[in-house]
Formats: C-alpha cells, sequence, structure tokens
C-alpha cells in the first residue's frame, strides 16, 4: 500500500499526453493500437451489489435434486467440526472466488499473454491465458480451471473449464461438464471512479436445468494492498506456543 | 536528475512509436515465464556457516517435524521459497512490478511482491512471511532488496535460522548457458548481524520451461486428506468393535 508520489503522478499523466501529441501528429501505429481498458490493480467485492445474486432456488436437474436430498437426509444437520471443509483449510473454487462478498481483496496483473488473479482469501492464483493457447489433453481438473480470453472491444471475454467438480452437499454443485462464461468490463463512477463489473454465466447441464447468469462487481481499491492470507496460522502458532494437542486432527 | 532522464526517454520512445510507451522506465530485461530451478547448479552454503551462537544454537536444536513451518501448511517463506530448487517459479512482470508466483506440491501459493516503481523500502516494515522487495536496475541487473521477514521462516531446510532483521540483497540477470539454453541468476546476499558473523552469499540458476505445468494443489488438501483417513480409521475401528 502505497499513495503516489507527485513525480510518479507527474509522469503517469505526462506519458498519456504525449501519446495523445502523438496521435494527433498521425502516428499509423497509434490507429493500431487496441484501446483495452485498464483492469490492472487491486479491486474489493461490492458486497452490496453482490449479496443475493446467486439464485435461492437454482434449477437442479431432477437427477441433482435427488441426490442433495438424498444427502440430506442422510448426513443433517452438519456437524461443522467434521464435515466443513473450511475447517481444514480448503479454499474454493470457480466461479464462487469470484462472487465474493466478503471484504477480501484481489489483484489483477493484466500483461499481453496473460491476466493473473491473486486473492488475498486463500491466497490463490487464478491465470487467464491471452496467446491463444487451449487446455493441453491430460489437463487434470483443478480448482482454478483452465481459462482462456480475448479482448472483444471494451469487454474481457474468458472461458473456463478443467474445474474440480463440488459435490451434492455444496452450496454450488458442479460436475465436470461445467463451462463458465466471464465478461469483465470497466464501468465509470463510484467513490473511487471506477468500478469493474463481471457477468458470470455458469452452464453445467448434469446439475442445472438452465445456465445460470450473475452480475457482480468489484470496487477499485488503488490504496490497499493484497494481505498474506495464512490459512493455518492458529495451528502454527498453538504448536509454538507448546500445546500441540489443540491441533484437531493430530491428536 | 533521473526522474526527468527516464521522462525525456519515455518522450522520445514515444514519438518513436506508440508501442514503446511501456519501456519509459524499463524494464531492461523480461524476465516473464515459467523457470524451473536447477539444483546441479545450487551454490551450496559456506561450510562452516559464519553463525552467532544463537544461531548455532537454533540450527543444533532443529527437528523438522517439529520445527519446519511447512510440516503445518506454512509457507516456506521468503528467501526459502526462492532457494528451494525443489518447485516451478512464474514471473510476471509489467513496468512497475515483477511478481515471483512460486506453486509447491501439496502446498499453498507463495508470492513475493518485488516494486519497480521508484518507492523506498518502509523504515519499520511489518513482519511477514514473503517480506516486503523493492527493485531497481542496474543496467540488464535487476537488484532487489527485501526486509520485513517474520522470524519463524527459516531460511533452508535444515533450519537455517534468521534473527527477524534480515536483509536480502538479490542481483537477477539472464545470460545464454550453451547446455541449458536461457537462464536466469538469482545472486543473493543475506544480510542479519543477529544470526550471521558476516554476509551469506548464495546463487540459484532457473531454466527457462515454458511448457511447466502448475498443479493446483493446496496444503489444507493434505491436512483433509489425514482427516479423512483418520475419520474413516476410527469408523472401521468402531464398526469392528461392534461387531
Amino acid at each position: 500500500m502505497s499513495g503516489q508520489s507527485p513525480s510518479r503522478l507527474g509522469r503517469t499523466l505526462a506519458v498519456p499526453a504525449l501519446v495523445l501529441i502523438a496521435c494527433i501528429a498521425g502516428k499509423p501505429a497509434c490507429a493500431e493500437a487496441p484501446a483495452r481498458p485498464d483492469i490492472a490493480g487491486v479491486w474489493l467485492p461490492d458486497g452490496r451489489r453482490n449479496a443475493g445474486q446467486w439464485p435461492k432456488n437454482p434449477p437442479f436437474t431432477d437427477a441433482m435434486k435427488r441426490a442433495r436430498e438424498a444427502w440430506a437426509q442422510k448426513a443433517m444437520p452438519i456437524d461443522f467440526e467434521i464435515d466443513d471443509e473450511n475447517t481444514s483449510c480448503m479454499p474454493g473454487t470457480m466461479p464462487g472466488i469470484m462472487m465474493g462478498i466478503a471484504q477480501y481483496p484481489f489483484e489483477i496483473i493484466s500483461t499481453p499473454s496473460q491476466v493473473v488473479i491473486l486473492t488475498e482469501i486463500y491466497g490463490l492464483v487464478r491465470r487467464i491465458h491471452l496467446d491463444g493457447r487451449s487446455a493441453p489433453p491430460e489437463l487434470l481438473p483443478s480448482r482454478m480451471g483452465f481459462s482462456t480470453g480475448r479482448w472483444e472491444g471494451e469487454a474481457l471475454l474468458v472461458e473456463t473449464t478443467h474445474v474440480q467438480p463440488q459435490s451434492e452437499r455444496a452450496n454450488r454443485p458442479s460436475s465436470g461438464a461445467m463451462r463458465i462464461v466471464e465478461r469483465f468490463t470497466l464501468e465509470p463512477g463510484g467513490a473511487a471512479g471506477k468500478a469493474l463489473s463481471n457477468e458470470i454465466t455458469v452452464y453445467d447441464s448434469v446439475v442445472y436445468k438452465e445456465p445460470i447468469t450473475v452480475r457482480m462487481y468489484y470496487k477499485w481499491a488503488p490504496d490497499v494492498s493484497v494481505g498474506e492470507y495464512l490459512c493455518q496460522q492458529d495451528i502454527w502458532d498453538q504448536h509454538m506456543d507448546g500445546n500441540r494437542s489443540e491441533i484437531p486432527w493430530r491428536k | 536528475m533521473l526522474r526527468l532522464s527516464t521522462l525525456l526517454v519515455g518522450t522520445l520512445m514515444t514519438l518513436v512509436g506508440c508501442g514503446s510507451v511501456q519501456t519509459e522506465r524499463g524494464p531492461a530485461v523480461d524476465f516473464s515465464g515459467r523457470w524451473l530451478p536447477d539444483p546441479s547448479q545450487a551454490q551450496p552454503w559456506p561450510d562452516p556457516l559464519p553463525l552467532t551462537p544463537e544461531a548455532r544454537a537454533r540450527v543444533a536444536e532443529f527437528v523438522p517435524e517439529q520445527h519446519d513451518p511447512t510440516h503445518f501448511c506454512m509457507p516456506f517463506g521468503t528467501p526459502r521459497n526462492t532457494l528451494a530448487t525443489e518447485f516451478p517459479m512464474e514471473i510476471v512482470q509489467t513496468p512497475e512490478r515483477l511478481t515471483m508466483i512460486f506453486q509447491p506440491d501439496l502446498s499453498n501459493a507463495e508470492v513475493r511482491r518485488i516494486h519497480l516503481d521508484g518507492r523506498g523500502l518502509p523504515a519499520e516494515p511489518d513482519a511477514g512471511w514473503f517480506g516486503t522487495s523493492v527493485g531497481r536496475w542496474e543496467g540488464s541487473t535487476l537488484v532487489i532488496e527485501t526486509v520485513g521477514i517474520d522470524p519463524d521462516v527459516i531460511v533452508s531446510s535444515n533450519g537455517l535460522p534468521h534473527s527477524g532483521a534480515l536483509r536480502i540483497v538479490e542481483r537477477l540477470s539472464l545470460v545464454q548457458d550453451p547446455q541449458r539454453g536461457r537462464t536466469l541468476v538469482d545472486e543473493m546476499t543475506l544480510e542479519d548481524p543477529g544470526a550471521y558473523t558476516e554476509p551469506l552469499r548464495t546463487r540459484r540458476y532457473f531454466t527457462w520451461a515454458p511448457g511447466v505445468q502448475f498443479r493446483d494443489s493446496h496444503c489444507g488438501e493434505r491436512l483433509w486428506i489425514e482427516k479423512l483417513w483418520r475419520d474413516r480409521l476410527e469408523e472401521h475401528a468402531s464398526k469392528a468393535r461392534s461387531e
């Protein structure tokens, strides 16, 4: 986290001005330079706008409905000490990690060949390949999946496959057939001057009878830095305090 | 004066062609890409290590199962993530930032953020597992300074400690190795009068490996599987008792 020094700000403003002058002078290279929106930087999920977007009763297929009911009869009520993956520090998956409502920032690094998203929560790394590559044939599913993207005018279009399936007991179940399409665009306004919007559509005919579309917003947060998220810190601290018996699964 | 000269260079480049705007203040070299450390070229630590009595005592007491943070799903931390030679590294570089991403198997991702925007190091940095880093160009070498490293971080897998006042200087450069091709060299100096009686120097080599795949593995998965096994074993044991 750091404020901009005046000289840095001066340079930041000076360069676009010079580009403009060069453009007016009729440099042919300028006409070809794509005007891509600058999505780089630190963003905070807009909890107020994002909450409740995912349907309360998603259009589950009949098979998925039966599977969830069977699981609920067998396993409810949930004992979070035993059943909750989060108590074992298991991170979220796509598309859930892009649907944050809590104040955990993420950072976007944008280069011509890839867009990298670094989340604070669970310290996740998501890569969106812009270099035309496709998923290698032997690629295993993962929590982030495999994402490719392309710029279409002002929008970054991203397609994600190979997401590790989530079982019927998950909040958002998914199958190996899930395909996620995201459309990132910048919108002006708000306290910070701009916001990032992400229209997410989930296609998974094994789990959902029809595609689900939600729109998420992220607030620009230039003064926020993405912190270290060490989920197992408590275990380590207890251990360093000589209290090993408190590690629940290492009694 | 330096600022003015970079602005003038930027102006010239802007007038030459709009595509070169990004090179306004470097980068002199593009380190972007995926890299595999080459353990065979890793420079060994000096023997004996120039340690203070306190640091020597900590090394003597070191038991990996008890004292290695990675046994508890904590990070390798800086500089061990860069020195380890066990897992690939990705560098994502923009004019303002060089980002090193490590994804060790069955461990959480680790990210080092190296600011190239001319900011200084904080006088009193917060302690973190990955440190606070700034970099500057010396010709085609990137000089990185890192401070603010949590005292729980160990420097090597055999328990080389630091006092909490560790300062790391790295010199990153690219060389063309006749056998291995495009190679990244990281010359590292560790300064910590509380732990080392003289600066420790070592060197790591990374080979360019654009095809390397990062596995999506999380340390929690290891703990989770361990827990599932324990639950399953208990389930079987209680079933066996009741039968």
